[in-house]
């Protein structure tokens, strides 16, 4: 199975569909979505929540744009330190994953994953641990917990890596009639 | 002679009655999204909301379940949890939100606003009802309120898209999953 650095070193671009869990501190489930997550190294991503509703978010390297049709608004936003510790940083930039992460082998599992823990080398980071769960050529999950022990998780499937995106996947254009909020 | 204008056409008491049954709801949950724009700023964030009476627990959190906060409060006071293990304590909601966020939101409204109710701690200006003594609009101490579509809940009909707007602080809430707890 791959360690983190076979895997992420020559990862350019990844995409796959996710389920996100949301659980409390006390582990119940607070909320499912999913949707299709798509990432170009080293600062691009394309995040579409598409259940229960739909929310957008790109990345195009220098601005975060979000935009939610039933709020009928998007937000722009400077990119650079929005993405630190998300998962889209994890999975688009190794450099900044060994900067910001001690990483352990940590243990295989009964469907046997082979499972990575992150902890962050400083206190800012908002997730206190971060798992990474792998088959023999993917990442299948994703865990992140923050300091009062509530956890998401992230499973992928349907992955494929280095696809190669054109570069109007991470390009964004506003809808007709919606207000855009530049920040 | 011309139709009463809409807002009268509901008999009066369906508009009490309807008020009443919404106060009676003691413990409900909403679960949403809401866009803040304050000036400047601007965020969409996810909302978990459960009140229980005066206990309520409102959840906040972006993208990947990242920059979560939550409030936790009753009558008595209000704690509010980061992302980043930091606790905070307030009186009431509005100033620990503005302290943390330095935006003046309107917690104790909201609870009311949300069900289609007026908040009864705040003056009230200019009530609007539709054809079936559903609240559209209200101005409560310089709050604009407006309710843009109902939804059913039970034999209830409940908010699900509302606005809420004070000089330069919009708020937009747009509900996905009403329960009565």
């Amino acid at each position: 199975a791959p360690t983190i650095e076979d895997y992420f070193g020559n990862l350019d671009s990844f995409e796959a569909d996710f389920v996100q869990r949301l659980f409390n501190a006390e582990q119940e489930l607070q909320e499912e979505s999913s949707g299709v997550i798509k990432i170009q190294r080293p600062d691009r991503f394309y995040l579409q929540y598409r259940e229960p509703y739909e929310q957008l978010y790109i990345a195009d390297g220098k601005r975060l744009w979000s935009y939610d049709a039933d709020l009928e608004q998007v937000i722009v936003k400077q990119q650079q330190n929005l993405l630190r510790d998300t998962p889209a940083m994890i999975l688009s930039n190794p450099q900044q994953l060994q900067r910001q992460y001690e990483t352990d082998q940590y243990r295989s599992d009964d469907n046997n994953l082979i499972w990575f823990r992150l902890t962050p080398k400083s206190s800012e980071n908002q997730f206190d641990e971060v798992q990474l769960g792998f088959d023999e050529t993917q990442i299948r999950i994703m865990e992140l917990k923050d300091g009062f022990g509530r956890i998401t998780r992230l499973e992928f499937d349907d992955i494929r890596r280095n696809p190669g995106f054109s570069a109007e996947t991470f390009r964004f254009t506003p809808p007709e009639g919606v207000d855009v909020i530049e920040q | 002679c011309a139709a009463p204008p809409q807002s009268d056409r509901a008999a009066p008491q369906s508009r009490e009655a309807r008020q009443q049954q919404l106060e009676e709801i003691g413990a409900w949950q909403v679960k949403g999204r809401v866009a803040i724009v304050n000036g400047a700023e601007a965020w969409h964030l996810n909302v978990i909301w459960r009140q229980d009476e005066d206990d309520y627990q409102i959840e906040l959190w972006g993208p990947f379940g990242s920059g979560r906060v939550q409030l936790e409060g009753d009558a008595q006071g209000v704690r509010l949890s980061d992302a980043h293990k930091q606790i905070y304590y307030a009186r009431d909601p509005e100033s620990l939100l503005f302290d943390h966020t330095g935006v003046k939101m309107p917690v104790s409204g909201l609870r009311y606003w949300i069900l289609g109710l007026t908040d009864p701690q705040q003056e009230q200006d200019q009530p609007r009802y539709d054809a079936r003594a559903r609240l559209t609009s209200v101005q409560q101490e310089s709050w604009h309120v407006a309710f843009k579509r109902y939804t059913r809940l039970g034999e209830l009909a409940v908010p699900d898209r509302l606005t809420v707007a004070k000089n330069d602080l919009q708020v937009k809430l747009v509900v996905d999953d009403w329960q009565l707890q």
